[in-house]
């Protein structure tokens, strides 16, 4: 194949893959924006193309509004102004006389709801006029031609071109597609639970399964000879794609839309494997490579074989067979198209098929009768909305009735937005209306026994008011891997996990190490010692010898190359003795990686791989002290430090449960923050480091200063702390104290919490603690589920609301941020992975099935990497029903997080304007941005591309709300 | 000691975001091209405004400029490969005229 046509047709597959949201395996649950993609539309047209493309919603229903309605969370008001804004974007001046606002205000909070429903006409008599139901009988009616080409123009739009046959003809070839595609990708992925592995996946996904398609009973039945007849052609897979686009003679312009629409048929699967395209590292990956181009080869050629095996179709296979169908058998194909895809008026179905032979016999009755039905549906739907504000139906003439239907046709397509905006504005009220200007006489008037950072995670904010409630204790909010990408290797799993956001691909390595001097080790000691003979004495002098089989655990390649043999052995070994732990978070200097592999009898390329390898583990002190030095800044904590200072991550505890890490830090790419806490406290308590910060940083930690880390258990809201050994004794006193708080802040939290959980706060903490063992237990916790704005500030501004942990909060002190770095690094690294999250549990909410998983009853695991329905499923992604949903009525608030920064607006202002894509995000819709300007005593919030000065309330903004 | 020659070839210089820098890759990769160099936070001003350089926890929207040098019939290919991704996203593609000493080298 021409290389040129090739790489058009990889990039096609890219440009094509663009909307297809990453499925990461289920061990890091990442949250992302299932329309990440489409961010640079705005978001009410990305939500239209998530209908077409994903077959999913982006809004509530209307019933389900109203629910949210009724419990109040949105107000009268707030609803009354998000139709007003409405008409106001009708551009159509109305020739009608009524009061519009009434009129849909009423339509959207009646119940049961009215909606001109098919079969109103069984339900209710039809009181207009015969000549107005005539005039509209006639409006309505269909034309087969025009019905003929819409379903041509589908293809490409909102279906493939088998989904268009399957809607003609009835039959069920996407279903057997999906089908052959999740066997065949299955099979692939496996990551070792399968017993029988699938042959030869080392050649990569297409080539392997070519192999298999020529010869699987399976593909066999379903498609003749025609699959072994088709793979057998082609060598690569941008062969066979340009194969069947063009065989299936579709227009060019259309491909990269077909192309789109065929890989969201499976997006689970899809989005899994570009996960792993773009994981190049990864271990499966590394040995079974497979990528988006070969994903799509396989499904379109097993599409194609499938296809040309229905012998029955009454026309050639190909788009233009379709086409040449539609445009010479328009009445047949239109009746056809009635029946198969359930659109047929419900009296005429059963005949419609003996008619499909000679359409002329029924046509004209059959368009009379469809479009009657309709004009009687409408008239009667019609005449119960006017009523509503006391207008009869007899009054108004055809073209009004048009000019009424064409006005309900755009709100039917507006309806969700203006919901979503009445309940985002009436959330948002709640909090805008009680944000404090910040006073600054607060900590230094009283002794702080404690300062605690948690992270930004919404569920941080019940406990951190809980403990500050104590009055001893200062709190700060900051993403929970406290500034710290690195990539970790833990002792027992051996493999790289990134612990931090997944917008950076960290380039340091942290490792677990043993800590142990037990003799029993010696066996082990003298097998490493004959590959690594001085590795003791020269680098990792605090551990003994066997500590470096915990090193080469995370480098399974250099633990081949050396143990090829007792690797496994030594692991089960040392893995079974070791009991402490210790982070190697120190670099090696140039000799020392020499001294470890200087000797070895390998060759250049591999050798110089190894160095690279070691260069990347650790910081240097110069590093650990920037690190450490910005994390402090960004939260305005670099002077009037604490003796004691927790670095508190989270996690969470659940049994038996899939979703385990979605409830884990997303700042530390789905995994505990305990890792980072460490790690953050080892660099910051070090001396070296301190001198660093003290004269490189300007930031002077007092010797006695300790730092310490510790978890939150969200679940249990229990706080472990650890490293207490390096403690000074004179804490003692205060440590026990601490402790004490912790428990009385837990003990609060856990009643708050439980209220929502449905528990008596008088035994929460007994049923909480149950749950978190209990197997059974599918909500062991909310999660995030209502977060719905982010706060960057000091904390003074939120200290006195109770937030009922929905609100992301980073600490900020604009005046420590001269040049405006700080804020800029905090938008664009923590807001934007707090915007994924609120975007994850938004479309989950509006669509649990579509773009969330569905409920976790009937969830499975597949090949150790993913989650399925039952036994037969697309992959699951997004949030289950039990994290966003409360039997049937959402939970989760789902709107768009509101990002509040409190700094003089033209500073703030000129730093948003420098973020272009956080701009575009803010333009585009997918945020709302506020800023929060106490010296101006004001609130700007940025509309129409401007910042405008806002009032919570609708009024002048009362500056009694300030100190 | 041998006497150096110059040789004609292309240079490409593709700037796109560090969001697409793994399909630029990929095609140059697939393209057969046998190296390349990466600058990574450029900033600048282009028709989407002011591009802030270097960002501490993001890498993903900051620019990369990607830059090779490959044979003329490469180029073609190359560029027919960046055709889809370009007609939807913004980025920059330069190919200039260059001469290069040890041909070799850009040549596997």
């Amino acid at each position: 194949m021409d290389l040129a046509r090739k790489l058009k047709i990889r990039s096609l597959v890219n440009v094509a893959s663009e909307g297809i949201p990453y499925c990461w395996p289920m061990r890091s649950f990442i949250y992302r924006n299932p329309l990440h993609n489409l961010e640079k539309i705005p978001f009410k047209e990305a939500v239209e193309i998530g209908r077409t493309t994903f077959k999913a919603k982006g809004y509530l229903s209307r019933g389900e509004y109203q629910k949210i309605y009724r419990e109040k969370k949105i107000k009268k008001e707030k609803l009354i102004e998000a139709v007003e804004e409405f008409l106001k974007r009708q551009t159509k001046k109305s020739s009608l006389d009524l009061d519009f606002k009434n009129l849909v205000f009423n339509l959207l909070t009646q119940t049961p709801e009215l909606k001109p429903y098919e079969n109103l006409h069984k339900i209710y008599p039809c009181s207009a006029s015969k000549e107005l139901l005539d005039s509209l009988t006639r409006e309505f009616y269909e034309n087969p031609k025009e019905a003929c080409a819409e379903l041509l123009l589908s293809v490409g739009y909102k279906n493939t071109l088998y989904e268009a046959v399957d809607e003609l003809i009835g039959s069920s070839l996407k279903d057997t597609i999906d089908e052959l595609t999740i066997k065949s990708v299955e099979d692939f992925l496996d990551e070792g639970q399968s017993n029988v592995e699938m042959p030869k996946r080392e050649l990569g996904f297409f080539k392997s399964w070519k192999e298999l398609a020529s010869r699987n009973l399976r593909f066999s039945i379903a498609t003749g000879k025609n699959l072994k007849k088709l793979v057998s052609q082609f060598e690569e897979p941008e062969e066979a794609l340009d194969f069947v686009l063009n065989t299936w003679e579709l227009p060019e312009s259309i491909w990269d839309s077909c192309l789109t629409l065929e890989l969201s048929q499976l997006k689970g699967f899809a989005g899994y494997i570009k996960w792993r395209m773009n994981n190049k590292n990864f271990h499966w990956q590394r040995e079974y490579p497979v990528d988006m181009v070969e994903y799509a080869a396989v499904r379109l050629t097993i599409a194609k074989a499938l296809l040309d095996a229905q012998k029955h179709l009454p026309f050639k296979p190909t788009y233009k067979g379709l086409e040449e169908f539609l445009t010479q058998n328009p009445e047949k194909a239109y009746l056809m198209h009635e029946y198969f895809s359930s659109k047929a008026e419900s009296s005429f179905i059963q005949h419609l098929p003996d008619c499909f032979k000679k359409p002329e016999r029924i046509i004209k009755k059959y368009l009379h009768l469809k479009s009657y039905t309709k004009a009687v549906n409408t008239l009667i739907f019609l005449e119960q909305w006017l009523n509503m504000i006391g207008i009869s139906l007899k009054n108004l003439s055809l073209e009004h009735i048009l000019e009424l239907l064409s006005f309900y046709k755009n709100l039917e397509k507006e309806e969700g937005h203006l919901w979503l905006r009445a309940l985002e504005e009436s959330v948002y009220e709640e909090l805008l209306t009680k944000l404090k200007f910040s006073s600054n006489h607060r900590s230094n008037e009283k002794k702080i026994s404690a300062q605690a950072l948690f992270c930004i995670d919404a569920r941080s904010e019940r406990f951190r008011r809980n403990l500050e409630g104590l009055g001893r204790y200062e709190t700060y909010g900051t993403a929970g891997f406290f500034g710290i990408p690195m990539a970790f290797v833990e002792l027992t799993k051996g493999h790289e996990e990134y612990l931090c956001p997944v917008l950076i691909k960290p380039s340091n390595v942290v490792l677990e190490l043993p800590v142990s001097d037990d003799e029993s080790h010696l066996k082990a000691h003298h097998i490493v010692e004959e590959v690594i003979h001085d590795l003791k004495f020269n680098v990792l002098t605090p551990y003994v010898m066997v500590e470096a089989i915990g090193f080469l655990f995370g480098f399974d390649f250099i633990g081949k190359t050396f143990l090829p043999r007792e690797y496994s052995r030594i692991k089960d070994k040392i893995l079974n003795s070791s009991r402490e732990t210790s982070l190697l978070t120190d670099k090696f200097t140039d000799e020392e990686i020499e001294n470890i592999i200087g000797s070895k009898p390998l060759d250049k390329l591999t050798l110089s791989h190894i160095r690279d390898r070691f260069k990347r583990i650790g910081f240097s002190y110069k590093e650990q002290a920037l690190l450490a030095a910005v994390a402090l800044q960004m939260i305005g904590l670099t002077q009037n430090f604490a003796n004691l200072i927790l670095i508190i991550g989270h996690e969470s505890q659940s049994d038996n449960n899939l979703y385990e890490s979605s409830l884990d830090c997303g700042a530390c790419g789905g995994a505990s923050g305990v890792y980072n806490a460490k790690v953050f406290c080892q660099m910051a308590n070090n001396p070296q480091v301190r001198s660093i910060l003290k004269v490189t940083h300007e930031i002077n930690i007092p010797e006695d200063t300790v730092f310490v880390p510790a978890v939150h258990n969200t679940t249990t809201d229990k706080i472990a702390l650890y490293e207490l050994g390096k403690v000074s004794a004179k804490y003692t006193q205060t440590l026990k104290n601490l402790k004490e708080d912790l428990e009385i802040a837990a003990r609060l939290t856990r009643e708050k919490r439980g209220v929502e959980l449905g528990i008596n706060p008088d035994h929460a903490s007994e049923e909480i603690y149950q749950n978190a063992y209990d197997w059974s237990q599918i909500r062991p916790e909310w999660g995030l589920s209502g977060n719905y704005a982010f706060v960057i500030a000091k904390r003074d501004i939120t200290l006195e609301i109770d937030l009922k942990g929905k609100v992301f909060l980073h600490s900020y002190d604009w005046k420590q941020d001269k040049s405006g770095f700080l804020l800029e690094n905090i938008l664009s690294g923590p807001m934007v992975v707090a915007q994924w999250i609120n975007m994850e549990y938004y479309f989950s909410t509006t669509d649990n099935e579509g773009y969330g998983s569905g409920s976790k009853i009937y969830h499975n695991a597949v090949g150790t990497f993913g989650i399925m329905t039952g036994n037969f499923s697309d992959l699951k992604t997004g949030l289950p029903a039990q994290t966003v949903l409360k039997g049937d009525i959402p939970f989760h608030n789902p709107v768009r997080l509101l990002v509040v920064v409190q700094a003089p607006v033209d500073f703030a202002a000129a730093i948003l304007n420098k973020l272009t894509k956080i701009k575009k995000l803010a333009q585009n819709q997918w945020i709302h941005l506020i800023i929060l300007d106490e010296q101006k005593q004001n609130l700007y919030r940025y509309q129409n591309k401007d910042w405008q000065e806002i009032n919570p309330k609708g009024e002048i903004y009362e500056k009694s709300l300030s100190t | 000691m041998r006497n150096l020659y110059l040789h004609e070839l292309k240079k490409v210089e593709i700037i796109c975001t560090g969001e697409d820098k793994d399909f630029v890759l990929d095609l140059l990769e697939k393209a057969g091209v046998s190296g390349y160099t990466i600058i990574h936070n450029l900033s600048g001003k282009g028709s989407h405004g002011f591009y802030e350089g270097q960002l501490l926890f993001n890498e993903e929207d900051p620019l990369v400029m990607i830059i090779s040098v490959m044979s003329e019939e490469k180029v073609d290919a190359v560029f027919a490969g960046m055709t889809p991704f370009l007609n939807k996203h913004s980025g920059v593609v330069f190919v200039s005229d260059i001469k290069v000493s040890r041909l070799e080298k850009f040549n596997k």
